[in-house]
């Protein structure tokens, strides 16, 4: 949600209450004003009529006093003892021909020794008018401020936040890989002034530790290599040497052996800094089907040698979008350790479809529990020729791509299933 | 034939050095970009051998001085640097190959006398070991002036161990030669030893002697002694 919107949710809502409450409340303060300037008005009516009563013979027989308000005088015999009330009543008018609100004042007196009771009915049209035009007023009030509200916080809200949508654009756009000075929109606004400062900051700060840490793996990749170049090249020197003995030439092919490792171990852990870095953002469009062809035909050899059978089961044709080193990567490792962990004379099947790529190759039952398989440093067995990095490495790739990996074991078959 | 060694890594440089030197080439080493600079400016190298990350700066400088004099020297980068930009700008201004530390020496000989071969053009050059000619340009070999039928992978076996005679090669070295990064992938060295025999077998039928001896668990040798 927008906080333009929730705001002017908040601040409608406490309107619509207020207005309310208002509106509600001045009716019943003008109602009862008007309502006990009414029962004064008949009460003063009343006093008047008395008065008229004793002063004047005539009138007795007179049954209006003033246009408008309708007397009734009934002779009685004895005291009615009626106490002075005011009753709202409806009555027919005839001019308006319809039934109309009156208020009522009914009382009893003695006149001239005779006993009457008098009423007097004063029509309430007036203080309806009144009531409904101060209502109109109100709504009118109300529903002018409901749209200057909404206008203005659009207006406001518009001008006060553009530099904020500006930062917010820059900040979306803002890529340590690719870091660009930022520019953030002068503003008068202490709240947004700190929130640029603090994001300059931090950005700042990012885009240094970035720049480290990258310095960092490069420096150590550097740092290694050389040294391992120094003891990979020494030893070939000493392989020359013709007094050797058949012994020490075999354990300086042990320690060749094991610079090879060493420095295959730092290709692969350098090339997963590198992804957890983020440093392959460049995709392409790879057909999988046509990378898998090309790769199997470049590890032919290997299966010869093995006498393993390949069998593809391509169902459909699909390509996806990833950087190329980490095709390779990616598909070189699923292949090779299909074939490394397979058996003389053994099988490896391929199926694709748009949906996923599955590996099945026959071998040695794991050693290892399958959630650990794509674990850093996991390995079946004791295998110099394995680093135990490749599935990992190919786990980080298929994590990195949203892609989803999972593993079975049953009898022979190994099963490797890559959901793209 | 001369080289300069151009590397800052002093041990580094003296078993370059000292493998070059056996092979009959008259190696020059320098530390510094200064002084490469300077004696790459005074003397014409048949081949340089440059490593990138020098203490006064890169060694691309020299290579950019290089093809601004119109040299015909050949160049190889060597750089612990595996970053593909490094490799596509380094060959870009003018190098002509790209070796990644560590690398095996007899690799390193290898690709310094093709550069060589290829600066020479003449399409005479043969390589020779006594019965055994090795024509690069044709990617051919002759024993006995007889063509052998090789394969791809056997030829570049031979091609190696011409280029590096009388020296002991590990397996893992020819591996890396032949197979480069799918190397990873094998289980064992078993797959050279079969290319290994087939060529053995063919020069043997063409009446050529059996050279590549086997150093036990370490690697192969061509050697006649």
């Amino acid at each position: 949600m927008k906080l333009l919107s929730l705001s002017n949710r908040y601040y409608f809502t406490g309107l619509f209450i207020v207005s309310l409450v208002g509106g509600l409340s001045s009716y019943f303060v003008i109602r009862r004003t008007v309502n006990s300037e009414f029962n004064d008005k008949l009460f003063a009516a009343k006093e008047e009529l008395i008065d008229e009563l004793y002063r004047h013979d005539e009138l007795l027989s007179s049954y209006s006093l003033n246009i408008g308000d309708n007397i009734v005088i009934q002779k009685v015999d004895k005291d009615p003892k009626i106490q002075t009330f005011i009753k709202d009543t409806v009555l027919f008018n005839e001019y308006q021909n319809e039934e109309m609100n009156y208020r009522q004042i009914t009382f009893s007196d003695k006149v001239r020794d005779n006993f009457y009771v008098f009423s007097i009915t004063k029509s309430l049209l007036s203080t309806e008018d009144l009531i409904r035009g101060v209502t109109q007023v109100i709504a009118l009030i109300t529903a002018l401020f409901f749209i200057t509200m909404l206008v203005l916080s659009n207006i406001v809200s518009q001008r006060i936040w553009i530099p904020f949508y500006n930062t917010l654009s820059q900040i979306k756009d803002f890529n340590v890989k690719k870091p660009k000075p930022l520019s953030f929109s002068e503003t008068n606004i202490i709240e947004f002034k700190e929130l640029n400062s603090a994001l300059e900051l931090m950005t700042n700060q990012v885009t240094k530790d970035y720049k480290n840490l990258k310095e960092y793996t490069e420096n150590t990749s550097h740092e290694i290599q050389t040294p391992l170049a120094i003891i990979k090249n020494k030893m070939e020197l000493l392989m020359q040497d013709k007094n050797l003995s058949e012994h020490q030439i075999s354990i300086l092919g042990q320690v060749y052996e094991s610079t090879g490792r060493l420095s295959k171990l730092k290709d692969n852990l350098s090339l997963l800094s590198k992804i957890d870095n983020n440093q392959f953002i460049d995709t392409s469009k790879l057909i999988v089907a046509e990378y898998l062809k090309k790769k199997i035909g470049r590890v032919k050899e290997l299966l010869d040698i093995k006498n393993i059978e390949v069998i593809l089961d391509f169902k459909e044709n699909p390509s996806i979008e990833i950087n190329e080193t980490m095709a390779y990567v990616l598909f070189n490792n699923l292949i090779s350790n299909a074939i490394k962990h397979n058996i003389e004379s053994g099988k490896i099947v391929m199926t694709l479809t748009n949906a996923y790529f599955e590996i099945k190759n026959t071998g040695e039952p794991l050693e290892i529990s399958e959630e650990e398989l794509f674990g850093r440093f996991k390995k079946s067995g004791n295998r110099p020729d394995s680093s135990g990095l490749g599935l990992s490495l190919v786990y980080r790739i298929v994590d990195y791509y949203n892609f989803s990996i999972s593993y079975k074991n049953t009898d022979i078959w190994h099963k490797i299933t890559l959901k793209f | 034939m001369k080289i300069l060694i151009i590397e800052d890594e002093h041990m580094l440089a003296e078993s370059m050095v000292q493998y070059l030197e056996r092979e009959g080439y008259q190696c020059e080493w320098t530390d510094n970009l200064a002084e490469a600079k300077e004696k790459s400016w005074d003397y014409e190298y048949d081949c340089l051998v440059v490593d990138i990350n020098l203490p006064d700066g890169s060694g691309l400088d020299v290579i950019k001085q290089i093809k601004g004099m119109r040299s015909k020297s050949g160049i190889i980068i060597v750089s612990a640097r595996n970053a593909i930009d490094d490799r596509i700008y380094g060959l870009d201004i003018g190098a002509d190959d790209y070796l990644t530390k560590p690398f095996d020496l007899a690799e390193l000989n290898a690709r310094i006398k093709a550069i060589i071969r290829r600066r020479n053009f003449d399409a005479q050059n043969t390589i020779t070991f006594n019965e055994i000619e090795v024509f690069p340009y044709e990617m051919s070999v002759k024993v006995h002036n007889k063509i052998l039928k090789l394969t791809k992978k056997e030829y570049d076996l031979m091609l190696y161990f011409i280029s590096n005679p009388n020296r002991v090669i590990p397996k893992g070295s020819i591996a890396e030669h032949l197979w480069g990064d799918e190397m990873g992938i094998a289980d064992s060295y078993d797959f050279i030893y079969s290319h290994l025999k087939n060529l053995r077998k063919k020069i043997l039928e063409h009446g050529g002697k059996d050279y590549i001896q086997t150093v036990y668990s370490v690697g192969y040798k061509f050697s006649d002694q």
